[in-house]
């Protein structure tokens, strides 16, 4: 084994060992627990960062062990795979900090600390996965190792919602595994190809491959919260500010999306599927659900809960970028894989920092919170605009590269619907801003906690800012080396320039 | 170019977004002069130059000063260091602690940053800063009639940033090079070049409160602070100019019908600001019916050079000479009454109208109430209609509704695939087992 095999599973194995042994502390062992958290996500910083590194130059990262006769597990980098690795240790480390500083008082916190490594775990080999046998399996623990976070809290609602997620993620996975085997005992092979393995087919098996493809969209939609299988995301809501980063940002939904991207792409091959038509019915689905999200956050008075909606209607400009099909789309809808996450990640850190320090959980309780909390609600004010798509935040080069995705492939209907979320993405995110930052505050909060001179502890007020920055400097500085923009167009232009 | 003159270029946008941040701009006394710095020596320095930011926005961007830049920067300078001097001398808080400073260095970082961009998406990017930013200036600390005219405000700029979102998107479908030298042939050759002008004058109408999109203007003068008023010109307006003229290529394009439409709500905004200008009765509502009128003269000017580019080439080069003096002449016509009553303030606090007061309203008692009654009158009248369409809860729960269906529909829609699935397995395997 060299270091070219060793390093794919240093990477997924960098928070495996450490969440494995967090579950075995005992609560009050918080220094260990916190070393150990922060040691397993800088060392996976810096791995993915060596990795990173070594793919721009060429470098061939894999490994491979044997799982079934003919099936083995593979971990394989890639362009594609790369930026979402990247997206989710970047961002499991400010969520790790976040989560620190969260459940600081918190029972179970070591239950907690280990189903989340497990967590990013799960995403990192899903991300890394070379077949679609290896991604399935991530796939599967990332729903299992979610479910205990979504249920941490113990409340009624929290078992509710944790059923339901669990309902939806399960028959999700099933209808995936169907299709897979399915997939499986026509080609013979589920190892991932840049034009897709599937592609080389006969064409009697079109109508097979057709049934097999909604299956396995049907299975990733769930994760991915397309219409009509989005349900449980915002009820998934009630679990921590933490969880919910997790489950919006850096991992579940991004999963789903990410699996829909690599059918497309590595399995289907994207030419074979427009010629199958079935990338167009994809993006009409992705399109009602990008509208219908932002109409059903508009209604929202929960904070978390319009939140909730507008990752429903966000996450699926990533499918409409893909389904559109042409290299310009790709690149948005890539794109906003990242840039969704990094400003969804800082919207939900500074709800989970409304809730934890004045009690705030209704937007019709946030009058004058930008007095109260500056930095907090000055990093809520970027992501959201960062979401409205307001130049020179990152989602205005998502959407822009989405749009222009759109007229170069001749698809000028979705220029409507770009528009038409923009409209309702202001809607419902700038009465937050207009009633936190300039309607005059009321003369004591619900529940104050008491930080001295700041506004909330650090490792609440850091991940924020932080995110917030990223989102400011991913749009501004969009077209330097190493950046989600550098990343999407070398996949697009390996995809489909040949 | 060399190294110094690109750092002054930066600094011009560069300084003030750093000092907007509270924590720096409290180290520095004065801050808002010191951010103005940067963009008084540009403007000492005669020359004329450009900073390629190749990893700025999509790639190809840059900053550059030039002949109509000057103008506007010009005119800008004046009015930023009147109103920062009416911010330090006529706000009632202290200025350093309170949020007005943040939002005034936002919106002059914006509006530098566009008088200087080179390319459309960064000017796009920066009259965004400056329209976001503006718009915390006109509802920061003031009345409900001010945030009112915010919310009018914020909510045709959401409109126009989306219209105008859409003609970047033909200019860059057309162009690879969204610079603006680049963008007159690219444009011009595209099939959508109609829909991109039009677009391109919806858009900065709406942003700039242009006739017929001019209903938060008269609010914004009569109700938001003295600083705030004192940049109505150059902020939304006089960008919006600037952004009609960098955008279309005037004097390249013959476009007659389009041409001859501006000409005509050009004259229409004329007579409007005309009519309603003489039945107002605040006084800083006289301001807003100006404006108008001034912006409708110049979008028929602008129209009459598409429909004869010679027209443009002619005169289109008094146009930023223009802009700038009605700049210089308003801010002086907006100051001259606060400052002389700031002077003059007698000392049991009783206002006496002053000389310079008497005129207007004289002019104001020709008119009635009736004109601006009425445009607002409606406008609160179909805003509190969709407010109850928008809030109702009958809609609220319909929604509800359909969304239990929908999880419904997702059991079901599982369960069919799962059963079509079972068929399609017993089939295969009945044809091939």
């Amino acid at each position: 084994m060299n270091w070219n095999t060793a390093l794919p599973l240093l990477i997924v194995g960098s928070s495996l060992l450490p969440g494995l042994v967090i579950f075995f502390l005992a609560e009050k062992r918080v220094a260990v627990r916190i070393t150990l958290n922060l040691f397993g996500a800088v060392l996976k910083l810096v791995l993915v960062g060596v990795m990173l590194w070594g793919v721009f130059h060429g470098e061939h990262y894999e490994a491979r062990l044997p799982l079934l006769p003919g099936l083995d597990l593979v971990v394989r980098a890639g362009p594609l795979s790369m930026l979402f690795v990247t997206l989710s240790t970047g961002l499991w480390l400010v969520t790790t900090i976040y989560a620190i500083g969260y459940l600081e008082e918190s029972p179970h916190r070591s239950r907690f600390f280990g189903f989340f490594s497990l967590c990013v775990t799960a995403t990192v080999g899903l991300a890394l996965a070379g077949n679609l046998i290896t991604f399935i399996l991530f796939y599967e623990l990332l729903t299992l190792a979610t479910y205990p976070l979504v249920v941490h809290r113990g409340t009624e609602v929290a078992r509710l919602a944790g059923k339901n997620y669990l309902f939806y993620t399960v028959g999700g996975g099933a209808l995936l595994l169907i299709g897979t085997v399915w997939l499986y005992t026509l080609t013979g092979t589920l190892e991932f190809t840049s034009r897709g393995f599937v592609s080389g087919l006969e064409t009697s098996h079109q109508p097979a491959l057709v049934i097999i493809f909604v299956l396995i969209i049907a299975g990733l939609g769930v994760k991915a919260a397309l219409l009509p299988f989005h349900g449980w995301l915002p009820q998934a809501m009630v679990a921590p500010a933490p969880v919910s980063a997790l489950l919006h940002a850096v991992a579940v939904v991004k999963a789903g999306a990410f699996g829909i991207v690599r059918v497309l792409y590595d399995v289907y091959g994207i030419e074979f599927a427009a010629s199958l038509g079935v990338t167009l019915p994809l993006a009409v689905i992705a399109s009602a659900t990008i509208i219908y999200g932002s109409i059903r956050a508009l209604y929202q008075d929960n904070l978390k809960r319009r939140l909730a909606f507008s990752t429903v209607s966000q996450v699926s400009y990533i499918t409409l970028g893909v389904a559109i099909v042409g290299p310009i789309a790709t690149v948005g809808g890539l794109l906003h894989l990242v840039h969704q996450g990094v400003q969804k990640i800082t919207l939900f850190f500074c709800a989970g920092n409304l809730a934890e320090t004045l009690g705030i959980h209704k937007i019709s309780m946030m009058n004058g919170v930008g007095r109260r909390m500056p930095w907090t609600m000055t990093a809520f004010t970027i992501g959201a605009f960062g979401m409205i798509g307001v130049p020179p935040l990152a989602g205005f080069i998502s959407k822009w590269y989405l749009g222009l995705g759109a007229m170069q492939a001749d698809q000028d209907w979705v220029i409507l619907i770009l528009a038409g979320s923009s409209l309702l993405n202001a809607a419902y995110f700038l009465p937050i801003l207009h009633t936190a930052w300039f309607k005059a505050p009321p003369d004591s909060w619900l529940l104050e906690r008491d930080f001295g001179r700041r506004e909330t502890a650090w490792a609440l007020l850091i991940p924020p800012l932080v995110t917030a920055g990223l989102t400011v400097l991913l749009g501004l500085l969009a077209s330097a080396p190493f950046t989600p923009l550098e990343w999407a167009r070398f996949f697009a232009n390996q995809e489909y320039v040949q | 170019m060399n190294c110094e003159h690109a750092l002054l270029l930066l600094m011009v946008p560069g300084l003030p977004l750093l000092l907007a941040i509270p924590v720096l701009r409290r180290q520095f006394p004065w801050s808002i002069y010191i951010a103005l710095l940067p963009v008084v020596m540009l403007l000492i320095s005669q020359a004329n130059f450009e900073v390629e930011l190749p990893w700025m926005f999509l790639g190809n961007s840059s900053l550059a000063v030039n002949e109509l830049s000057r103008w506007w920067l010009a005119m800008s300078v004046v009015a930023w260091l009147v109103a920062a001097t009416a911010l330090y001398l006529f706000h009632d808080h202290d200025v350093d602690n309170s949020r007005l400073p943040t939002f005034f260095l936002l919106c002059l970082s914006g509006q530098l940053g566009a008088i200087l961009a080179n390319d459309i998406v960064s000017f796009f990017a920066f009259s965004s800063l400056m329209s976001y930013a503006f718009y915390g200036l006109m509802a920061d600390g003031g009345g409900a009639a001010a945030k009112r005219a915010g919310r009018v405000f914020l909510v045709m700029l959401v409109i126009a940033d989306i219209v105008l979102f859409e003609a970047l998107l033909i200019a860059a479908s057309a162009t690879h090079d969204l610079e603006f030298s680049s963008i007159a042939s690219g444009v011009e050759e595209s099939t959508s070049f109609n829909l991109y002008l039009s677009l391109v004058f919806v858009g900065f109408a709406l942003k700039a409160g242009f006739w017929p999109f001019h209903v938060w203007l008269p609010l914004a003068y009569a109700s938001a602070n003295r600083v705030t008023i004192l940049l109505l010109w150059i902020v939304p307006a006089a960008t919006g100019l600037l952004g009609i003229i960098r955008w279309i290529p005037f004097g390249d394009i013959v476009v007659p019908v389009l041409g001859i439409l501006l000409q005509g709500i050009g004259v229409g905004a004329m007579l409007f600001a005309l009519i309603f200008a003489l039945r107002q009765v605040q006084p800083g509502q006289i301001f807003a019916y100006a404006i108008i009128m001034v912006t409708g003269s110049i979008v028929a000017v602008m129209g009459i050079s598409l429909a004869d580019p010679v027209f443009w080439e002619q005169y289109g080069r008094w146009l930023p000479l223009g802009v700038t003096f009605i700049g210089w002449g308003l801010t002086a016509v907006i100051i001259s009454p606060v400052w002389m009553r700031w002077r003059h303030t007698p000392a049991d606090g009783n206002e006496e109208l002053q000389w310079y007061e008497r005129w207007p309203q004289a002019v104001l008692r020709q008119g009635g109430q009736a004109g601006y009654e009425t445009l607002p009158g409606l406008y609160a009248s179909w805003s509190g209609k969709w407010r109850n369409f928008r809030f109702n809860q009958v809609w609220q729960r319909v929604l509800d509704v359909v969304e239990r269906g929908l999880r419904l529909w997702t059991s079901a829609i599982v369960l069919f695939l799962l059963l079509a699935m079972l068929i399609t397995i017993i089939h295969f395997g009945f044809q091939y087992g």
